[in-house]
């Protein structure tokens, strides 16, 4: 018996579901038993599951890389020596398809990895594991990014417009010699007046086109914002 | 071991006593101990002052081997390790763990058995090893382990000494009681080894530190000891129960330690429902009660009524849960993304890690009286209810109850607290907001108390008969009102709803736009009712309806029949409590010619209302709460 013989995909066989796979859904039995998080984000916009605090946290990572257009939580259901395996996330990063585990350190390598590197390259899809900690090193930036994804997923929902703040934000930015912070923006007094270029910023922010210096310190007016 | 010469050649500045760092606290020894060590201390000052040993020790009346092994406790090394210094002169303090020096005794050679068991476990590894799984196994104390005692540890002790092989005249052969007592220490030594928690590795965790207004929001519930009594009143006849439990749902704000909402509930189970009203009230706080028991006011200060201009803009970051099954409510979670929130349930049996709202609870159990058991409270629990309170139970309104209840949260908001720097969380909470950066919401329709049902409904058309279109809602079909916008085509709607009151409803198309109001049968229009009053109503009178064809005749009797039952007394204060706000049902949309079909008349409903009051009195009628 080959190994790729002993790998099974439960959910669906289709190699058009593979490439573009929908989330899992995490029974009610199992979502007591884990560290459950569930939060619509904005690179996938329903509610997405995640199945530790890592997994929460790597969410967030992947929704400030501005190079990830979109990531599906929990994809797959696959069947592996007869158990059952949901891998934590699948990712398309440019031209690149990405299946990550995400385990601790003290648990690599990953056993399955040797049945699911082979069967997923056939599909042009690679597969990766990411350790806990080097998430948990990065958790400062992620909690930050998780706080803005909230405020852009909520001003998406109101249909709040903001393309010409948005360029008028690129010119003060690129006119400007100093470093610019979030409260420059923001009317600390007044947060509803300014609540559209709040928005803008983070939007900019989220596409890539401003970078906002959240590694270290916790999002507020003093954010460092730059090109 | 090195002895003290080699340490003082190494390192010459401990023959100063002044260079030895003091890390003995004198104050914790006896009175006893306390004279030896110093008596100890002086041996040592002698000794490096450069008097002979021989005059330290006439002088100190001890032995000269005493100067010397005291010099050795203190400055000897052992294995590397830093000499024991100032420790070395406690005494009778052991330093390191003892071994057997001599061989091991025999029958031949009758020496003494100090040590010998630890010598013997060493010998023979595998003896410790067979031991000490047989120990592990009783401690995990599952259905099938054995319940395991010093003597049958002893048994199979003796047993291993014959399976290892070792010698009939070695130790322990050469003891009488055949090492039970070195077997019956080793037992409770290992088994107190295992009780010991595990120390586990710790990382600060950034997500769980919040200096932002609601960046994380715990709620849990609490079943409590009412230990009160509630009188009804049923065709002129008194009669006293007593509601033992009831719930406290309770939210509070991570960073501030504020107490967002709380929600009372007099039923057996905590539901969805509870937690949906607390969720509603974290962004719009309720207003403070109209106090009707003498003699209790709300103390006077700032309160979260002061916020409520800015409350509604905040974004909730976390929204932290336990794995009770009324948190997967999907009318829960549905409001959770509504708002954007994140919905956090943590491992099971882990309260540790929601320790902000343990500690509220806390709090309030020190005023209240929790069982300890589900089963009640034991029969030597210092804090069980007196005999007298049993025999004759005091007698409390459940508005006085909620009325104190509220009170106690309002203070507990105005108490300033150490480590918010001497304020108290609402004024926190105001200082987080007002003055340091929050992540905010986009504008807000007012305040609604419909619900937005998680479930698509199919809109129906009959294609047989003239009526109505129709949606079935918790299993009663509701027809539609008045049309806002017409839909011609069976397609699915989306309900809004006022948990409290389900008599009306609100039909949405998917995409958001408003078609109709919905009315429920006449059966079901009487009294307001919530989902909860529906579904019992519904489980309990399956098989009746079709008989008087009233459903809540049909309850009330059921429940009056069963009113000896504590279930039953209970469920009649919930009725009562629900009802306490009367609303009407406003039927202003019908139109007047389409009554007899969507509507109904205003004088059969009288005549038949009357009827019915005729037959039995409605419990929120018969509950005169004294």
């Amino acid at each position: 018996m080959t190994k790729n013989k002993l790998l099974e995909v439960m959910t669906d066989k289709s190699v058009d579901f593979l490439r573009h796979p929908v989330c899992h859904h995490t029974p009610l039995s199992f979502r007591r038993k884990t560290n459950y998080y569930e939060q619509i984000m904005l690179k996938h916009p329903l509610p997405s599951p995640f199945h530790s605090l890592a997994e929460y946290l790597h969410g967030g990572l992947l929704e400030a890389d501005p190079s990830v257009q979109s990531y599906v939580p929990q994809p797959y259901q696959f069947k592996i020596n007869g158990k059952r395996y949901i891998p934590d996330v699948f990712v398309i990063r440019g031209n690149q398809k990405i299946v990550m585990e995400i385990k601790p350190e003290a648990q690599t390598p990953f056993h399955y990895e040797q049945y699911l590197e082979p069967f997923l390259h056939k599909y042009q899809i690679r597969f990766e594991v990411i350790t806990n900690e080097s998430i948990l090193a990065q958790e400062q930036k992620a909690v930050n990014w998780l706080k803005i994804v909230q405020v852009l997923v909520a001003a998406n929902k109101s249909r709040i417009r903001t393309t010409q703040l948005q360029d008028e934000i690129m010119s003060k930015l690129l006119m400007s010699d100093e470093a610019i912070e979030l409260g420059d923006f923001i009317d600390s007094g007044d947060r509803q007046r300014t609540y559209a270029t709040e928005v803008a910023v983070f939007r900019l922010a989220h596409a890539g086109l401003i970078s906002l210096a959240l590694e270290q310190s916790d999002l507020g007016f003093d954010t460092v914002l730059s090109l | 071991m090195n002895g003290f010469r080699s340490t003082l050649i190494e390192k010459p500045e401990l023959n100063d006593l002044n260079n030895w760092p003091m890390h003995v606290d004198t104050a914790t020894m006896s009175s006893k101990n306390r004279a030896k060590f110093i008596r100890n201390v002086e041996i040592i000052k002698y000794f490096q002052q450069g008097v002979s040993v021989k005059k330290t020790a006439m002088t100190h009346n001890v032995s000269p081997s005493m100067v010397y092994y005291l010099l050795n406790r203190a400055l000897g090394t052992y294995d590397g390790e830093p000499p024991a210094l100032y420790k070395g002169l406690i005494p009778n303090l052991i330093q390191h763990e003892k071994q057997r020096q001599s061989p091991m005794p025999t029958l031949a050679d009758g020496r003494g058995s100090v040590f010998a068991f630890k010598a013997l476990l060493k010998k023979y590894p595998d003896i410790e090893v067979e031991l000490q799984a047989k120990i592990k196994a009783s401690y995990r104390g599952t259905a099938t382990s054995e319940n395991l005692t010093p003597n049958i540890l002893h048994k199979t002790f003796l047993s291993l000494l014959i399976q290892f092989g070792v010698p009939k005249d070695h130790y322990p052969y050469t003891t009488q009681s055949l090492a039970y007592q070195s077997v019956r220490r080793y037992f409770h030594d290992y088994l107190s080894e295992l009780r010991c928690p595990e120390s586990r590795p710790w990382r600060e965790s950034i997500s769980k530190r919040s200096d932002m207004a609601f960046e994380e929001i715990q709620i849990d519930e609490q079943h409590f000891d009412c230990e009160t009594a509630i009188e009804f009143e049923i065709f002129g006849r008194r009669t006293l129960v007593r509601v033992k439990r009831f719930w406290i749902v309770m939210a509070t704000d991570c960073s501030t330690g504020c107490i967002l909402a709380f929600h009372f509930s007099i039923n057996l189970r905590c539901s969805q429902w509870d937690i949906m009203n607390v969720l509603k009230q974290i962004h719009y706080p309720k207003p403070k009660l109209t106090i009707q028991t003498p003699s209790l006011s709300y103390p006077e200060g700032p309160n979260l009524n002061d916020l409520k201009a800015w409350l509604p803009r905040v974004q909730i970051g976390v929204i932290s849960l336990d794995n009770d099954m009324a948190h997967f409510g999907n009318n829960c979670i549905q409001y959770a993304h509504d708002q954007q929130a994140c919905l956090h349930y943590g491992h099971p049996e882990n309260p540790n890690a929601r320790e902000q709202i343990e500690r509220l609870f806390l709090m309030i159990n020190t005023v209240t009286h929790r069982h300890r058991s589900t089963t009640g409270s034991h029969s030597h629990d210092p804090i069980k209810e007196s005999k007298r309170l049993k025999k004759k139970p005091p007698k409390v309104n459940v508005q006085t109850l909620l009325e104190m209840m509220s009170i106690q949260i309002a203070e507990y908001n105005q108490k300033p607290q150490a480590r918010l720097g001497g304020i108290c969380p609402v004024e926190k909470l105001k200082e987080l907001i007002q003055h340091q950066y929050y992540c905010m919401r986009p504008p807000q329709a007012p305040q609604s108390q419909l619900v937005k049902d998680p479930k698509l409904r199919k809109l129906h058309f009959s294609k047989t008969k003239k009526q109505h279109p129709w949606v079935n809602f918790y299993g009663v079909r509701y027809t539609v009102m008045d049309w806002s916008k017409s839909v011609n085509t069976t397609t699915t709607v989306s309900i809004e709803f006022d948990p409290q009151d389900i008599r009306k409803i609100k039909a949405y198309l998917p995409n958001g736009d408003f078609i109709a109001e919905l009315i429920v049968p006449r059966m079901w229009r009487r009294y307001a009712h919530g989902i909860v009053t529906r579904k019992r109503i519904i489980k309990t009178t399956k098989n009746l309806l079709f008989a008087s064809g009233d459903a809540f005749t049909e309850y009330f009797t059921i429940l009056q029949k069963n009113f000896h039952k504590p279930s039953v007394q209970l469920e009649m204060v919930r009725l009562g409590f629900e009802n306490s706000q009367s609303r009407e049902l406003v039927l202003g949309m019908v139109k007047t010619d389409d009554l007899s079909e969507v509507g109904f008349s205003s004088n059969s409903y009288e005549q038949s209302a009357n009827y019915i009051s005729s037959q039995i009195r409605m419990p929120w009628e018969q509950v005169k709460i004294s």
